[in-house]
């Protein structure tokens, strides 16, 4: 029965055409992902082997003065792209995944950019996570609106009623064949990408395709419902599609809106702005003070005293640490609001499916604000490793030439957070066991209502 | 006469249709609120921008007595000013920067998008009046028309209605107006209530420019919806079942609207690359180094510049010299840079706006993309406009520079860098103003999508009028 079933769907032309077409688009997104993974290892591959050269040229420079050569060299973090986020490529397209810094203040080289075309930054990619998100349901969506509903209309519900030994099973098959079907084609899909993308058989993978298999089932579940309503073909399609318009287009949109005026961000700005006037006003100002607040908050360098001289690099980094100190309230503010952002899309994410969805893929990814703001707390924690290294170097002027600065590599940094399995998997589950249970009664209620 | 019929026909039964009502209510009720909601936060964004850009001001003028080459490196903001329409497209305003940091010796790219601050959210699109109007109009058109002439069809009244009189061509272009007026009756309310918004907000006296805007506006969103009920219509009139339309026209959809911008996106930024943010800087400072064609380095340019000067004065020394040289160097060097910055970000700017016209072209077949691009050119919130702050930003910075160069020079002698000058100096200084460019300039801008707007018009018109010639009757 089953094999017959099969083969009385993928019969269709249409079927076929929706099919090539997702398989197609499938492809695009792997290409896609090919692209941002090259463009990403070439990114880093500039600025590794750049950093060696310019930190020797630097040196050699400014032979005398290592406050000066550090004014200048700038030293590199890079987030690890890992392979997945060629599948989900998420706001790494956005948020710059290495962060090149001087030991001078911090807050004002934080948020610099990538350069990128907002025009293509707002159209967004088509990568594997926009193909399972968008276009999968509604190839689904395509596949079962008239799955039973056409035998229906035309008559030969009837037959199939009185012949079927087991109605409620041959509904099941019906179903079942189809979600196969997608199902295969989702693996093949991501089969190919651990091929194309180079992407390893590890856990995040695995929960990456469950998270993906998940969201299928939603799909498959919301359908079958909306089948079990005994509604004609037409008005099957149109639910479906404001379903599909729903979870997809209005709510996430809204949900943002609310998200941007519940959680208004000035402080971005109000760092920087805070940060410039800490350092710049400290110029106009007595050394004194300056010195002894820095000394406050490093009270390990007190014995390099108070310079006497008009220009002395120790004053120079007091000034510009007090520009990050005196914004610190600012940055932090900032840093907690990007948090609860992330915390409550992510609560939102526990009652709509394709939110989580897409927060998930992009989680797994390490291509989601989570991620960013991690690289940001590990660029914070990079700055000040520099900056206790060389503080003691600078303030005794340690000679340059002793310094080995071919030490001093491009540093990794590899998002470790623990992945929570059941978090990930259970919404989409339960989703679809719901919607597929109430689909359930509501066949086993009306089975011969013909 | 015929044709009035029929069209009053189509919006009666319309409206007798709860299905229609429902769903027109819904996007009605989207569009209010998108409406409300863009406009409430426009107003907080632009208040936040104008007190920012007054704080700036005020930090300028606060500061102290003191070398005006020390101001130069203490510099000031211009935040970008909200322009009056951006509350109904939001364009790019969310990806592009809202503030640029403007100092002595180097040009900064504009920083502080929200979409740095905000989740993975943001890429599911953003609930603007432009948004609705751009996907969610189309759509409730397609499940208002696909059944127009497949459902006469399908209940045998379409051979009815024609052995009456009625030829098919005013069957179609009625039932073209009856839609066009119940989408009117979706559209027109939200379209009241922005108007009055803007105007309310200028207190009644806003700008000739504005109003042409706003006016434009209406009538690119008044065509597209025309083509959308027009090419829904023509299918329906050429499918042959209601079921068979709803496909054909959701398949064109979710094509046109969801899946080819994204496409065009990704081909333009593998066709026309641009360089890392590593390699960019790297190859500016070369440039700054080593000069502009490679052959005139910084210390040759210095040299260069004190024969120059000390020639202009008729002295042979610099300490004789009655003016401050370090001014006059940092004049001269403040010019090389801004020609360097001005020469890799025009080229990156080029490069972009290469990516972009490849979603301008395909605005000839793909009318969304030509109307997403016109309403974010009249709504303020387009790559050139962002460019012409940019550049408005950039003229700005350059002068205060070179006002603070030229006192630095004619105030002091070479190598007194302690001289300072006094607190009323800062007042002296211009306060930055961005007036937005006229809805000429961006129409100028957008002229290709105007004409692919309008010749895709007119081929649809066409290419219905020679479709309607053999619609099957049955």
């Amino acid at each position: 029965m089953l094999n017959l079933l099969f083969r009385s769907f993928i019969r269709s032309m249409g079927v076929k055409i929706g099919l090539g077409f997702l398989f197609l688009a499938g492809l695009v997104s792997l290409l896609i992902g090919r692209q941002f993974l090259d463009r990403q290892a070439r990114n880093s591959r500039d600025v590794i082997a750049a950093q060696r050269v310019d930190l020797e040229r630097h040196a050699r420079f400014h032979p005398d003065e290592i406050g000066l050569v550090l004014y200048y060299a700038q030293f590199a973090l890079v987030n690890q792209t890992p392979a997945l986020a060629g599948l989900s490529i998420g706001q790494r397209d956005v948020n710059p995944s290495i962060q090149r810094v001087t030991i001078r203040g911090l807050e004002a080289q934080k948020y610099d950019a990538d350069l990128n075309n907002p025009t293509n930054l707002l159209l967004g990619n088509i990568d594997f996570s926009f193909v399972l998100i968008y276009l999968f349901p509604l190839l689904i969506i395509a596949f079962t609106y008239s799955a039973i509903s056409e035998e229906r209309e035309n008559g030969t519900w009837r037959m199939v009623a009185v012949q079927s030994r087991n109605l409620l099973g041959f509904i099941a098959q019906l179903f079942l064949v189809r979600l196969a079907v997608v199902l295969s084609l989702l693996l093949v899909l991501l089969g190919l990408a651990v091929v194309v993308l180079g992407i390893p058989l590890d856990g995040p993978f695995f929960l990456f395709a469950g998270t993906s298999v998940g969201y299928v089932l939603v799909w498959f579940g919301l359908c079958f419902w909306v089948a079990s309503l005994h509604r004609p073909s037409g008005t099957n399609a149109v639910l479906l599609i404001t379903i599909w318009l729903v979870l997809l287009l209005i709510l996430p949109a809204g949900i943002n809106q609310y998200m941007l005026s519940r959680y208004p961000l000035p402080e971005a700005l109000a760092t920087t702005v805070k940060q410039r006037k800490g350092y710049h006003e400290k110029w106009d100002m007595p050394k004194e003070p300056t010195v002894a607040k820095f000394y406050a908050h490093y009270p390990q360098f007190r014995p390099f005293g108070i310079p006497n001289t008009t220009f002395n690099w120790l004053w120079y980094y007091a000034m510009q640490q007090m520009g990050d100190d005196e914004s610190a309230r600012e940055s932090g503010e900032l840093r907690q609001k990007l948090q609860q952002r992330e915390a409550v899309s992510h609560a939102f994410g526990l009652l709509i499916p394709s939110l989580h969805a897409q927060l998930q893929l992009n989680e797994l990814a390490q291509s989601g604000l989570g991620n960013q703001l991690r690289f940001l707390d590990e660029t914070t924690r990079f700055h000040e490793r520099l900056r206790l290294y060389f503080y003691p170097k600078i303030f005794s002027n340690y000679p340059v030439k002793a310094e080995r600065w071919d030490r001093h590599t491009v540093k990794t940094f590899s998002d470790c957070s623990p992945i929570r399995a059941g978090y990930v998997l259970l919404p989409p589950m339960l989703f679809g066991l719901l919607f597929g249970g109430l689909g359930w009664l509501n066949f086993r209620r009306n089975l011969y209502v013909l | 006469m015929m044709l009035q019929l029929i069209a009053q026909k189509e919006f009666t039964a319309t409206l007798r249709d709860r299905r229609f009502l429902v769903a027109g209510a819904l996007v009605l009720l989207l569009l209010l609120v998108a409406t409300w909601t863009g406009f409430r936060n426009y107003q907080s964004l632009a208040q936040k921008r104008a007190e920012a850009n007054q704080s700036a001001r005020a930090a300028w003028l606060g500061q102290p007595e003191k070398n005006p080459h020390s101001a130069a490196h203490y510099g000031t903001f211009a935040f970008r000013p909200k322009s009056d329409l951006s509350f109904l497209d939001f364009g790019l305003d969310t990806y592009t920067g809202s503030s640029v940091y403007l100092e002595g010796h180097r040009q900064n790219d504009a920083k502080f998008s929200a979409a740095e601050d905000a989740t993975s959210l943001i890429r599911f699109g953003e609930m603007t009046v432009a948004f609705v109007l751009q996907l969610l109009i189309p759509l409730l058109i397609i499940f208002l028309c696909f059944g127009a002439f497949t459902q006469e069809r399908e209940e045998n009244t379409l051979n009815i209605l024609l052995s009456q009189g009625a030829s098919v061509q005013t069957l179609f272009w009625g039932k073209v107006a009856g839609f066009a007026r119940v989408i009117g009756l979706v559209v027109v309310p939200a379209l009241l209530l922005a108007a009055t918004l803007l105007f309310a907000q200028t207190g009644f006296q806003g700008t000739a420019d504005t109003a042409l805007r706003l006016g434009l506006f209406v009538l690119v969103y008044t065509l597209y919806f025309g083509l959308f009920i027009i090419g829904s219509v023509f299918v329906s009139a050429r499918s042959t079942s209601s079921r068979a339309s709803l496909l054909t026209l959701l398949g064109i959809w979710i094509a046109a609207c969801i899946a080819l911008p994204k496409a065009t996106a990704n081909l333009g930024e593998s066709l026309f690359k641009v360089p890392s943010s590593y390699v960019f800087q790297k190859e500016l400072h070369e440039d700054v180094e080593k000069g502009i064609d490679g052959h005139n380095p910084e210390d040759a340019r210095a040299k260069e510049l004190e024969k120059r000067v000390l020639a202009q004065y008729g002295v042979d020394s610099v300490s004789q010299l009655p003016v401050n040289f370090d001014g006059i160097v940092m004049q001269e060097g403040e010019k090389y840079t801004s020609m360097v910055y001005q020469k890799h970000f025009g080229e990156l700017q080029n490069q972009f706006q290469k990516q972009n016209s490849l979603a301008t072209i395909t605005g000839f077949l793909n009318p969304y993309l030509a109307v997403r691009d016109l309403s974010m050119g009249l709504s303020g919130s387009d790559y050139d406009h962002f460019l012409d702050f940019k550049a408005k930003a950039e003229a700005y910075r350059f002068a205060l520079v070179e006002r603070l160069n030229n006192q630095m020079k004619v105030f002091s002698k070479t190598g007194d860098w302690e001289k300072t000058v006094s607190r009323d100096f800062w007042a002296k200084t211009p306060n930055f103003q961005y007036q937005l460019p006229s809805v000429g300039w961006a129409l100028g801008r957008h002229w290709l999508s105007v004409l692919a707007l309008l010749l895709f018009s007119g081929a649809l018109v066409w290419g219905v009028g020679r479709g309607l010639k053999d619609v099957p009757l049955v």
